[in-house]
């Protein structure tokens, strides 16, 4: 953007007319006059500072799908220049004049016209843009708690979770508020008009703090989702991601701008618009799922192992040799070389949690060790350990857990009987779930809830 | 939702009918309502728009000429009749305000 230009994001509530155009005002005595607008940006040129009247004005039957301004809007336009208004540009139906009149005629003398004019404008976008993308957060909001009652404790230690269920938490709050805050102001200004008064002034400082609210969630959520980019894999993971949301971002406006240029009826602009927003959404689903596939296949979501192991079938299998707080050696178990054990230990730490999840594995298909699986999350924060409790002790795909005797020191346990055993443990700091392919004695269940709660 | 917004006519609803009698293109409304009213009553350009639009889906006025941008109005016996009603209305609130308000005012 070269000197003679300059760009300013439109922070503005598309119904405070008010606030856009005095701000516009401002720029223009500091020497800025408004030369375009687009969804979210305004364009000013250099020009002599001058004393500029500004309107903001709503023109409904226009569309953001408009390739030119409609007969309608050329007709309103004529009538504003004959009252002394010059068209400066317009983004979809707000329309923005200026007059060098130091007094001129308002464009809108009738309060209750006026408000028609806006409501009906908000309905068609502020109301149904926030609409739908309250539907879409809602599903996806939807979809992570059915992700955290299947997986509580992978969710709260990790950061990258925590950070996206913040961001969807902000994200609700923020368009219910903002679609709250507007159909306040519009039966507030409705009220008022019909007692003869003009439209309410609109809360833009509100709406702005709560911008700043849902970025600062945002940038939490991009640094959780970054303190997890040494984990294998991920950073391709995020690169995919970020690459696609830039190509989403710039693709989807200058598609719009290209159909608008064809000279293209509002209908086929429309049409060629959304086929273009689910052609990208398609190609990004596919694209992840080819790289999920892609990286499953190649093993690149594992960390190294330390060792491939191949089975006396000719299976190959990763082998680890981590170190776990509890083996089936320290249970008594007598594990043979040959049964070729993996000791797998996978921890993730996050603000809310830490929790570790530990497997040891004979490789060896034919050996006859028990399954020996486990997971230990430290919660310092009651409500959230009792939201992990109550996901893990309700969540069940065959058998459902069975309130138990609490044992070990545990305030609460729960038990699941049937191919093996599963126990949950709930201390003051920590939840503790054993998954074991034989019935546990008192002493192993004793020695694995010691080790697990003199892990750290 | 017309007909509840237009059972009282606002004074620039009125000025706008009565100005619509002859016929003229939209632009000169403005003008002509401000020199019928000597400035008392303006219209703004965005709100004749909305009230011509209006008008004329309520069949109120209808339209008579288009030379390109510039299209020209006329009123309806439907408009003159509404036109009519609010005279009407407004002389009986006259004719009130006579027989009760200035004996007591006096």
């Amino acid at each position: 953007m070269s000197k003679e230009k300059k760009r300013e994001l439109n922070w503005y509530q598309a119904n405070d007319s008010e606030a856009m155009a005095r701000r516009l005002e401002k720029m223009a005595a500091k020497g800025w006059l408004l030369e375009s607008v687009d969804s979210m940006w305004r364009t000013y040129r250099r020009a002599e500072p001058s004393s500029v009247r500004y309107a903001v004005t709503y023109f409904p039957d226009a569309s953001v799908f408009d390739g030119s301004p409609t007969g309608g809007q050329e007709t309103y336009a004529d009538y504003c220049a004959a009252a002394g208004w010059e068209f400066v540009s317009a983004y979809g139906p707000i329309q923005y004049f200026r007059s060098t009149r130091p007094d001129p005629v308002p464009i809108e003398t009738d309060e209750g016209e006026k408000l028609r004019s806006i409501h009906k404008t908000m309905l068609k976008t502020l109301v149904l843009a926030h609409c739908l993308l309250l539907v879409s957060v809602g599903v996806t909001t939807w979809s992570h708690t059915s992700s955290f009652r299947y997986a509580p404790l992978s969710a709260v230690s990790s950061n990258m979770t925590l950070g996206l269920y913040l961001l969807l938490a902000v994200l609700l709050v923020y368009l219910v508020a903002i679609l709250a805050d507007y159909f306040i102001w519009y039966f507030r200004s409705k009220a008022s008009v019909a007692r003869g008064g003009a439209c309410k002034k609109v809360h833009t400082q509100a709406r702005l703090m709560g911008g700043w609210v849902l970025i600062g969630a945002l940038a939490l959520c991009l640094a959780g989702t970054l303190s997890e980019v040494l984990k294998p894999g991920m950073a391709i993971v995020m690169a995919y991601s970020f690459g696609m949301a830039a190509l989403l971002i710039v693709a989807i406006p200058l598609g719009l701008k290209w159909l608008k240029k064809r000279g293209l009826s509002r209908g086929v602009v429309r049409g060629g618009y959304i086929a273009l927003c689910v052609g990208l959404g398609v190609l990004y689903a596919a694209g992840a799922i080819a790289l999920a596939m892609r990286l499953a296949s190649t093993g690149a979501m594992h960390r190294e192992p330390a060792e491939v192991y191949t089975t006396s079938y000719g299976y190959t299998r990763d082998l680890y040799r981590d170190g776990l707080p509890v083996t089936l050696e320290d249970l008594g178990f007598d594990v043979p070389a040959e049964a070729h054990c993996s000791y797998e230990a996978e921890v993730d730490r996050s603000l809310l949690a830490s929790c570790g999840r530990f497997d040891q594995d004979a490789l060896e298909i034919g050996s006859d060790l028990p399954i020996w699986s486990y997971q230990t999350a430290i919660i310092p924060w009651d409500w959230l350990r009792d939201l992990c409790w109550d996901a893990l002790s309700e969540y069940h795909s065959t058998t459902p857990f069975q309130p138990a005797v609490p044992r070990c020191g545990a305030e609460r346990a729960m038990i699941r009987g049937g191919r093996w055993q599963d126990f949950l443990l709930y201390y003051g700091d920590r939840i503790i779930c054993i998954q074991a392919g034989w019935e546990l004695t008192e002493e192993q269940v004793q020695l694995a809830a010691d080790r697990l709660l003199a892990w750290s | 939702m017309a007909r509840e917004k237009f059972q009282t006519l606002t004074e620039q609803m009125f000025y706008i009918l009565l100005c619509l009698q002859r016929e003229c293109c939209g632009a000169d409304v403005m003008e002509r309502v401000t020199t019928m009213t000597n400035g008392r009553v303006v219209i703004g350009p965005g709100t004749l728009y909305s009230l011509l639009e209006s008008f004329l889906s309520e069949g109120f006025i209808r339209e008579t000429k288009v030379e390109g941008r510039k299209r020209s109005y006329l009123i309806t016996p439907q408009g003159r009749e509404r036109l009519a009603g609010e005279v009407r209305r407004l002389e009986r609130q006259t004719e009130d305000y006579r027989k009760f308000g200035e004996g007591e005012f006096a």
